[in-house]
């Protein structure tokens, strides 16, 4: 089996990934980075975010404001020590990007550019139009061009880590063209994998959002924090799942059910007027909106689409000049997916699975449980974002915690000991034997029926709304699914680009993942941010449940649930008060 | 894809199919598949990977045209597979076959490591001589500023304009037109100053004087890029170098950053 | 198959031969290969008034002997193609002139049309100017 030693390896090219690398490639261009991704590192879904990314900017916003407002958003279950570091560096990490060219959209004296976002008190969300995801991935992957100690492997598909003596030692990863196994021997591994919503039926999520460094570490011992709370982004395309940017409310757009009735208002988000308005109505936080959605689904208030059940964004009053100037792609998207064109006609839109607010356990240095492993991004739980995210810090995120996760790791490798080769090289050959089962299997069931199984099972017991036999039977539903899966075969027995053993190995990640998800949800006995119980668990109880909740893993079935503090410094848990009078958002602030 | 109504429509999708171990040349392979109005090109072969013929390999991610994996010939044409949709072919048949001007690895998907080293050799990242402390705060750039460099910068590195550019195809060693526009998209950014450092890769035979504005790259573009336009302005930029007429350049070049 | 060892397969990238017919199969190409053509006949004119230049040179009876040639039958019959080769060559050319020249007004990009419709208003006044050159001197 190939050997190919490096300092760090970093498993995920996305924005995560890209400035770890980058920053360890400033820290120390001595050290050898080998950046390992399953696809080349502009198809990572940072590509796919379109609507902002947060940093205080504004004379009469502060520090202090962005940290209320994440605190709150996250429904207090958000470590604040960790959140009081992100808000405090998520500017200068935003001014770095542009400074290595990322298009921010200005204001007209030259000044980077901020719109009003969902949850956020004053405006902070930088934005590139409505593609900044697309710009920050390409900056970051094109400035990491110019730093010789970063080493691509780019479509190679990382299928285990190696772990032994209590630490990190490498990665296992096979050339996806090849089919090559090889092993990455490394002091140090970065974790930038991504979500997992690809584990629910409809989701905003590409194909490769498949929890795979999640179910990684999960193996390895890393517990994997808080992942209940999973986040439905009020407004996609029904069916497909193309995300429509929360950038549409900022600008002032408004949802209405079949009567054309503003419904958000029965909702505790009204008053209605004046609009567009912080914190109400539309642009409150994003478990809120979803949830309203799915009463007025029971209602029978929603409109009938050829795609399914939808509500209506309505864009036309903000005028052609301005949709096509500050919202181009989604008029391009909405012509192209529903043949709806936004000047004139509102879009259907409905809540889907958008990001995974859990994941693998961190705090501030990105650090895991397993010394020389580090996890940052969406793949995990740093304690920003609690039981709901707010959008426009995960792409924040991404870059204020790829410089720590950079940093630190390439300082932890100055003073670790060497990897053992005999051992990894050992533990690789048990990983080849695995994939070798799988790839090799004559008769077994297929794939997809146990991925759409699961999926439907996701979608029907860890939803918007919850209840305890709901989740359960999910619970169950994913045991026996990991029973059938053992007996997985896939037809294509070739080894150059055979994706369908890819998807195969996927899958399993999926499973894990998903079974951890619906373990700590059926556990957590009260409602919180995005997870919602209609079973008598309809309040917040922060007597027994202001906790982050552990899975572990446990190869003979569901995971350990443990439970640990969450750090809260200076703000107490209160009310989540949206809607009010607010403050009415100057059409000046944003030409 | 959802449960067949009871009048499912069906369609005809040909793939040219290659597995380099087993197969001497590709070979075209017919599947029938359930469609509506909304199926894209894409879900399509999803759906055959899923039910019929879980070998055929092809790549894919966000299924909303911006990673720009899903580029491959669509009844001849370079297209994204995820905005394409079925219904455009019905009652006809859909032949899929890889991106062209490449060479295919499997099935549906092509080399792309020439192309990722155009992309890198052009440099693409801002180039100064100083950089100012980020304490300092954002450069400034004005809407106007950003005009000359924007459309230029949304390029989702589809290649369908590889497959387009019949240069490209008579001639690999041609940068070709992503690559291209992305470096007169650092060109023409008001925060780079690299113009020199980028000519050499210009003004070769195999750089912007490879084309021949045939504009094939920019028809096929899914997202406006207009790589001709970028190509044919840095025909200028390097005629001007090349005769040392850089002075006239400032008509043309932005400001250095303020 | 054989088996899976942490080799892998070799790989074996297959090249889809270019087909000479490239440009006769899209309406596009062939577009581009009749204006790329154009250039023989604007060559070819080219030679012609070289040779008409050369020719009064050597003096009127000489000159009025290329004239007379040119005035044939199968000269005008030339000329009328290459008049319309040059024609479809100033379509093309301005149409992609713009691509060349961005021009701007304030924070708004100036689209093509304007700028293509630009040339031949310039064009039309240019080619007025020596008619009436022609017909003054």
């Amino acid at each position: 089996m190939e050997v190919i030693s490096a300092d760090v390896a970093i498993i995920g090219a996305g924005g995560a990934g890209l400035r770890s690398a980058i920053a360890v490639a400033e820290a120390d261009p001595g050290l050898k980075v080998a950046l390992i991704s399953k696809v080349y590192p502009m198809r990572s879904h940072t590509v796919a975010a379109e609507g902002g990314s947060a940093g205080v900017v504004q004379d009469h916003d502060s520090l202090d404001n962005h940290f209320d407002d994440t605190v709150s958003g996250g429904d207090w279950l958000c470590d604040q020590d960790t959140v009081d570091y992100f808000v405090s560096h998520c500017t200068r990490e935003m001014t770095q990007l542009e400074h290595w060219g990322c298009p921010w959209s200005r204001k007209p004296d030259g000044h980077v550019n901020v719109r009003a976002f969902g949850g956020m008190k004053i405006e902070r969300t930088w934005f590139a139009a409505d593609k900044t995801g697309f710009h920050m991935l390409h900056t970051l992957f094109q400035t990491s061009i110019k730093f010789p100690s970063i080493q691509r492997f780019d479509e190679y598909f990382a299928l285990d880590l190696i772990t032994d003596e209590g630490r990190v030692q490498g990665v296992v990863a096979m050339e996806i063209r090849t089919g090559a196994v090889k092993l990455f021997l490394a002091k140090s591994v970065i974790i930038a994998t991504g979500g997992a919503g690809r584990v629910y039926q409809y989701n905003t999520n590409g194909a490769i959002v498949t929890g795979d460094g999640m179910s990684l570490a999960y193996r390895h011992g890393a517990p994997l924090r808080d992942m209940e709370f999973v986040q439905y982004h009020p407004t996609a395309l029904p069916r497909i799942g193309v995300l429509i940017t929360e950038g549409c409310r900022g600008e002032g757009g408004i949802l209405v059910n079949k009567d054309g009735y503003r419904y958000l208002q029965d909702y505790g988000l009204g008053p209605p007027d004046p609009w567009p308005r912080k914190k109400a109505m539309e642009l409150g936080p994003r478990d809120r909106l979803s949830q309203a959605f799915w009463q007025e689904e029971q209602k029978g208030r929603t409109v009938e689409t050829p795609l399914g059940q939808a509500v209506l964004l309505d864009l036309r009053h903000l005028g052609e000049k301005k949709l096509h100037e500050r919202l181009p792609m989604i008029c391009e998207l909405a012509e192209s997916y529903m043949g709806v064109d936004p000047v004139h006609e509102p879009i259907p839109v409905r809540p889907t699975v958008h990001y995974t607010m859990g994941g693998i356990r961190t705090g501030v240095t990105t650090a895991t449980d397993i010394p020389g492993l580090y996890a940052v991004g969406e793949c995990s739980s740093c304690g920003i974002h609690g039981a709901n995210r707010l959008g426009s810090n995960s792409l924040a995120e991404l870059v204020v915690f790829g410089k720590q996760a950079g940093s630190h790791a390439a300082e932890y490798v100055k003073s670790a000991r060497a990897v053992n080769e005999g051992t990894a090289s050992k533990q690789a050959g048990d990983v080849l034997r695995r994939v070798k089962a799988i790839a090799e299997r004559e008769k077994g069931e297929r794939l997809a029926n146990i991925r759409n199984a699961m999926a439907e099972t996701m979608e029907a017991g860890c939803g918007i709304y919850r209840t305890g036999e709901g989740m359960q039977e999910t619970c169950d539903t994913l045991a026996a699914l990991k029973e059938r899966y053992k007996g997985v075969a896939v037809g294509d027995k070739s080894r150059v680009f055979n994706t369908e053993l890819l998807y195969a190995v996927e899958l399993g990640y999926m499973l894990e993942v998903a079974e951890a998800m619906a373990t700590s949800a059926v556990n957590r006995r009260e409602s919180r941010g995005s997870h919602q119980r209609i079973d008598g668990y309809e309040k917040r109880d922060d007597q027994d449940f202001l906790k982050h909740s552990l899975a572990y893993y446990n190869p003979s079935g569901a995971p350990r649930i443990d439970y640990e503090a969450v750090n809260i410094t200076r703000s107490q848990p209160a009310d989540r008060v949206y809607g009010g009078e607010g403050d009415k958002i100057k059409e000046t602030a944003n030409v | 894809m959802s449960e067949q109504q009871s009048d499912q429509q069906t369609i005809q999708i040909e793939i040219l199919r290659y597995r380099p171990e087993t197969d001497h040349e590709p070979v075209w392979q017919s599947y029938t598949v359930p469609f509506d109005p909304a199926t894209s090109v894409l879900e399509g072969l999803t759906y055959i990977k899923d039910h019929l013929d879980g070998s055929v390999s092809f790549r894919w991610s966000c299924r909303m045209a911006v990673c720009g994996s899903c580029g491959m010939q669509i009844n001849g044409e370079p297209k994204l597979a995820c905005q394409t949709f079925l219904r455009e072919f019905h009652p006809g048949k859909v032949r899929i076959e890889a991106l062209a001007n490449f060479a295919i690895e499997r099935d549906l998907v092509v080399v792309m490591d020439d192309f990722l080293e155009k992309l890198t050799a052009i440099k693409p990242y801002v180039i100064r001589d100083q950089d100012k402390p980020l304490e300092e705060g954002e450069y400034l750039q004005t809407p106007a500023e950003q005009v000359p460099y924007m459309q230029y910068s949304q390029c989702i590195n589809c290649m369908l304009c590889y497959s387009a550019c019949p240069q490209y195809a008579l001639n690999q060693e041609f940068t070709g037109p992503a690559a291209l526009a992305l470096a007169h998209r650092y060109n023409m950014d008001s925060r780079d100053q690299g113009v020199d450092q980028r000519m050499e890769i210009l003004n070769m035979e195999e750089g912007v004087w490879g084309c021949t504005a045939v504009g094939a790259c920019s028809e096929v573009c899914p997202k406006g890029v207009h790589p001709a336009a970028a190509i044919q302005q840095s025909k200028i930029l390097g005629t001007l170098d090349y005769t040392k007429m850089n002075a006239l350049r400032k008509f043309i070049l932005p400001k250095g950053a303020r | 198959m054989s088996e899976f060892t942490a080799n892998g397969a070799t790989r074996k990238p297959y090249r889809r031969p270019i087909k000479r017919s490239w440009w006769v199969e899209k309406a596009f190409f062939t577009k581009y290969m009749v204006r790329e053509l154009t250039s023989v006949f604007v060559g070819l004119y080219s030679l012609i008034l070289l040779l008409g230049l050369y020719r009064l040179t050597q003096g009127p009876l000489a000159f009025g002997a290329w004239l007379i040639g040119i005035s044939s039958f199968p000269s005008v019959v030339l000329h009328l193609m290459i008049l319309g080769a040059a024609l479809f060559h100033t379509i093309t050319w301005f149409n992609i002139a713009p691509q060349a020249m961005p021009l701007q007004i304030g924070d708004r990009k100036v689209p093509e049309r304007p700028i293509v419709i630009g040339h031949w208003v310039a064009a039309a006044v240019l080619s007025l100017l020596v008619l009436v050159l022609f017909i003054v001197l």
